[in-house]
């Protein structure tokens, strides 16, 4: 690899999202093909004027929101070389590094250039050069430097796995016994000490992950297919663990979807998963549902909303597809122990205040990067006092702070929902606070209904200030809101009223289970006679792949996770984000509105 | 009543009729707000707007068009559907008098005999100009018969009827007007009569009319005689018996649409299916003809049973049928459909895509055993 080299930068602002990297509709496209969208939503005409070698400067958090891989390969494809910026989302770090692009953190560079500006990489004196000004950055660590001169994690398995052949490379010891484990610790640290049998971890260590079960949705199941075989994989380490779920693209939305869903069974079928879902609803749902997740697991799965069964105290999290053949391979990922961040809110939610509303409040506090590659713990009498569904909320939103995992502690409802013995998960409580980087403490009395604003999650309002903002489209669903009780809050508003008929609803039940649920209670009926289209349970609208799309200047109030720029259409049309409640009083008049005088009303 | 005035005149005939009804589409009709230059609806009472062929929207592209039917019916006060259901069906269901004339852009208009009406095609231009102008000259082309005898029999129904009908017709009814008679046509049910009438469009003839009697040189379908049919899409001269057909996998089915979307093709559908599997490999999409169905279905656990045997269920709408936002196939694809489709640029990336139309028994039964057989 070159130490040295000089390229003109291309300038770009504070957290550039996956999406913006590749907009979902172009995924399944060849990357030769892929690469002529690169960074199409915010710089429309960016790819005709690429080079090959072109460096990217950019402000924090680069590369966050969807786990999607495309994202760095596409890049490095377009001929970028590297990324200079003072922080990258960690499922993207991990991605590039897989594929052999290089990311290079520094704080200042970004405030001192123009697009258009020439700098200098010197990987040996770790410095990057503008106009004669030096300016510092780490030093990667070994085992990724490794990887990035084998060119990727590919050519790594190939040649570890050629090692193993030849009998050069020992395969790797199994667990080591049980040890008595020492000292306080987050729960983070816990489940991992736990996972790989450590007597004691703390932030900063890296382990290797021996994941419980590994499942790769249906987006990605070409990918992971391609990979494993150019890795050299004839089998996995513990397929009887691992999953396929077809949740994107079953019904198929986009001309790519059928060949897609074929490459799904082709990976299942020849590698023998044992666990795979057609059409059974949002695997998010799914895999705490049906108890694949559980207290005290580690799992990763091929999508960032993986930090949602954190809500049963199961430590998972997102991964690329590389990552995914890799572990699916050799049956472990290595992790590195994240720093924490206590989240304690006591007391008792006002009337008309959801979870969601919560999880909106903490985020706009955290910001879009303020819990990078963090594990988000939550406690308090207000969480143990909400439901397993209202954790679940939380903890799926939970990575757009960039965390790692968002992790509750499990207690009786937790139990019960997951069908485990509450004596063999004592041993997971949240810390003390001297365990963690940082306390916060909230008033559960505090909160308000709140929004996440156009465009970016982060942008966190109450309603109040946007009441009467006229919408196009509603949507009710989603892994973040697409549960029993999101759907019955929304039919007893509902009942007996009509939406406008020029704004268009749509309802997604996050699994079959829920919507059957639905169904029987007459919530599904309810909204549907209110001018809802109820759909079958898939990732529907959230995905931005179809199930909704809008035009030119639209405003969608939803229920999903991430209102990023050019989601659900065009760059003009705005998302906000809001609880079910907030979605179904706005949908009465049309207009964003405030639930809580509605609620009251509707008790009194 | 304008049918009786076209019943009694002779071909060749000019009129100049008052539609009772402008009907607009997402799919066919979302060019004439901008195609009416400024210009108003004579009768804004009269303009019936829905957005029923891509509910949910899949594209950025459809969406401008349904937002500029959204605002036309916003601005004009027209009565405005949004995601409610297939326009035809609720038109039915809510609109359509016996007698009476509608105008629109779409492929299945003769589905309006079953009610007693008439329906025209018009082209957007037209339609623009028809809604301004609140008239339409009509000039009576030459008619055609055809007499319906006998009574279905299970497992045959309306769109094995439909299928029978057009095959025996062939080109003989293009650019015509089609009566349809007989004693054969009281016995048909409800759901029955509009599965049969809604396909007949596809004949190519000018309008469909239901005649009191028949002509001396009437064609004959005997009902008694029909048996579960399987057409190829786009030619249905070669319409066969599902049960003689050499075995054929399908990849994709498709349940619903305005020919085999009402509650009754919903519970032949899942009476086949409960308690089984469809194929793991098939994937096979159910869609509602309009709200009142799903809701319907919903009560009474169809949608359970559906969901329980594998089959994606979707919302009311035109959905797999149109296949522009959801269920789309691709070249690999052979599909079996209870819908209407392909036209070209419909059911995914289009003409080439094999494609087989059916009832929704058969749809069924097929998904059941991934090959195109009728049910038993």
């Amino acid at each position: 690899m070159e130490k040295v080299f000089s390229s003109r930068i291309w300038l770009m602002r504070r957290d550039i999202d996956t999406d913006i990297i590749i907009p979902t509709q172009y995924l399944g496209l060849p990357m030769e093909e892929m690469k002529k969208y690169v960074f199409e939503p915010l710089y429309p005409d960016l790819a005709a004027k690429l080079q090959p070698g072109d460096i990217i400067v950019a402000g924090p958090n680069f590369g966050c929101g969807s786990s999607r891989e495309m994202a760095p390969e596409v890049m490095k494809t377009a001929g970028i070389r590297c990324v200079i910026a003072p922080s990258f989302a960690r499922i993207f770090f991990r991605n590039a590094i897989n594929n052999g692009m290089l990311l290079l953190e520094n704080d200042e560079l970004y405030k001192h250039v123009k697009d258009g500006d020439t700098v200098t990489v010197d990987l040996e004196n770790l410095c990057v050069v503008h106009q004669g000004q030096q300016y510092p950055i780490p030093q990667i660590p070994e085992n990724l430097l490794e990887i990035i001169e084998n060119g990727g994690l590919v050519k790594t398995c190939e040649l570890e796995n050629q090692r193993l052949r030849e009998g050069t490379l020992k395969p790797r010891a199994g667990l080591p016994p049980e040890p008595v484990y020492t000292g306080e610790h987050t729960l983070a640290e816990k489940i991992l000490m736990h996972n790989t049998h450590s007597a004691s971890l703390r932030p900063g260590d890296i382990v290797m992950a021996r994941p419980d079960r590994l499942f790769v949705l249906d987006i990605y199941t070409a990918p992971t297919y391609n990979k494993l075989k150019g890795m050299g994989y004839t089998k996995l380490a513990r397929p009887e663990d691992d999953g396929v779920i077809d949740d994107h693209q079953i019904p198929c939305v986009l001309f790519d979807d059928p060949e897609s869903f074929r490459s799904g069974c082709k990976l299942a079928d020849e590698y023998h998963f044992g666990t795979h879902l057609i059409g059974e609803g949002v695997g998010h749902q799914l895999i705490p549902e049906q108890g694949i997740a559980k207290p005290g697991g580690v799992i990763f799965v091929t999508d960032s909303h993986t930090t949602t069964y954190g809500a049963v105290g199961c430590f998972s999290t997102g991964v690329g597809y590389t990552e995914m053949a890799a572990a699916l391979g050799r049956g472990e990922m290595w992790v590195r122990v994240p720093s924490a961040i206590k989240i304690q809110i006591d007391g008792v939610l006002p009337e008309g205040v959801m979870s969601k509303d919560v999880i909106l409040r903490i985020l706009g506090d955290l910001t879009a990067n303020g819990g990078t590659y963090r594990s988000l713990e939550f406690c308090g009498t207000a969480v143990d006092a909400m439901s397993v569904d209202s954790r679940i909320c939380i903890s799926n939103m939970a990575v757009e702070c960039g965390a790692k995992v968002g992790l509750f502690a499990p207690d009786a409802k937790t139990c019960a929902y997951s069908g485990v013995d509450p004596a063999s998960v004592a041993w997971m409580t949240v810390g003390p606070d001297e365990c963690y980087e940082r306390v916060l403490r909230y008033k559960a009395e505090d909160f308000v209904p709140n929004l996440s604003v156009p465009q970016y999650v982060d942008n966190v309002h109450p309603v109040s200030e946007y009441e009467g903002t006229e919408v196009n489209q509603l949507f009710l669903g989603s892994c973040t809101n697409g549960r029993l009780e999101d759907v019955a809050v929304a039919a007893k508003i509902l009942e007996g009223h009509h939406v406008p008929t020029h704004v268009k609803f749509i309802v997604t039940c996050a699994t079959k289970k829920i919507y059957k649920e639905a169904i029987a209670a007459g919530y599904a009926q309810t909204l549907a006679q209110a001018g809802a289209m109820v759909t079958m349970p898939y990732c529907s609208l959230c995905q931005g792949r179809g199930g909704g799309v809008v035009s030119e200047d639209e405003v969608i109030l939803s229920t999903n996770n991430r209102n990023f720029l050019g989601r659900m259409g065009p760059a003009s049309s705005k998302i906000y984000l809001g609880s079910p409640a907030t979605i179904a009083v706005s949908a009465l008049t049309g207009r964003i509105t405030d639930p809580r005088e509605y609620l009251a009303q509707l008790k009194g | 009543m304008k049918t009786a005035t076209l019943l009694g005149a002779t071909s060749g005939a000019k009129f100049t009729l008052e539609p009772d009804w402008f009907v607009l589409t997402d799919g066919t009709a979302h060019t004439v707000p901008a195609l009416l230059g400024g210009k108003k609806p004579k009768d804004p009472g009269k303009v019936k707007v829905f957005i029923d062929h891509e509910t949910p929207c899949g594209s950025e592209k459809v969406a401008a068009h349904q937002k500029a039917l959204v605002s036309f019916a916003r601005e004009q006060g027209c009565e405005l559907s949004n995601g409610y259901g297939i326009a035809y069906q609720l038109m039915l269901d809510k609109a359509i008098r016996p007698g009476q004339l509608v105008v629109h852009c779409g492929d299945f208009g003769s589905i309006y005999a079953a009610a007693g009406a008439l329906a025209l095609k018009l082209s957007p231009e037209e339609m623009a100009q028809a809604m301004v102008n609140g008239e339409i000259s009509l000039t009576v082309p030459e008619a055609v018969c055809l007499e319906l005898l006998g009574e279905l029999r299970s497992p045959a129904c309306g769109k094995d009827a439909a299928l029978s009908a057009l095959k025996l017709l062939g080109s003989q009814a293009a650019g015509r007007l089609l009566l349809v008679c007989g004693g054969g046509l009281n016995s048909l049910t409800g759901s029955e009569r509009l599965a049969f009438f809604q396909l007949l469009s596809a004949c190519g003839c000018a309008a469909v009319l239901t005649a009191p009697e028949a002509k001396a040189d009437a064609l004959q379908l005997d009902l008694s005689a029909v048996v579960p049919m399987v057409s190829p899409a786009e030619d249905f001269s070669a319409a066969v018996p599902a049960a003689e057909l050499p075995e054929k996998a399908v990849s994709a089915v498709f349940i619903g649409g305005c020919s085999q979307g009402r509650i009754e093709d919903i519970r032949a559908a899942a009476a086949l299916c409960k308690g089984k599997r469809v194929q793991r490999k098939v994937r096979v999409t159910v869609a509602f003809a309009s709200t009142e169905v799903y809701v319907q279905a919903a009560n009474e656990g169809l949608i359970d049973t559906l969901l329980d045997a594998g089959a994606v269920v979707m919302n009311q709408g035109c959905s797999a049928c149109y296949a522009h936002s959801q269920g789309l196939v691709d070249l690999k694809d052979t599909v079996l459909s209870a819908g209407s489709r392909p036209c070209p640029d419909c059911l995914g990336s289009g003409k080439n895509v094999e494609t087989w139309l059916c009832s929704a028994a058969t749809a069924m039964s097929s998904a059941l055993t991934g090959h195109i057989c009728p049910a038993e």
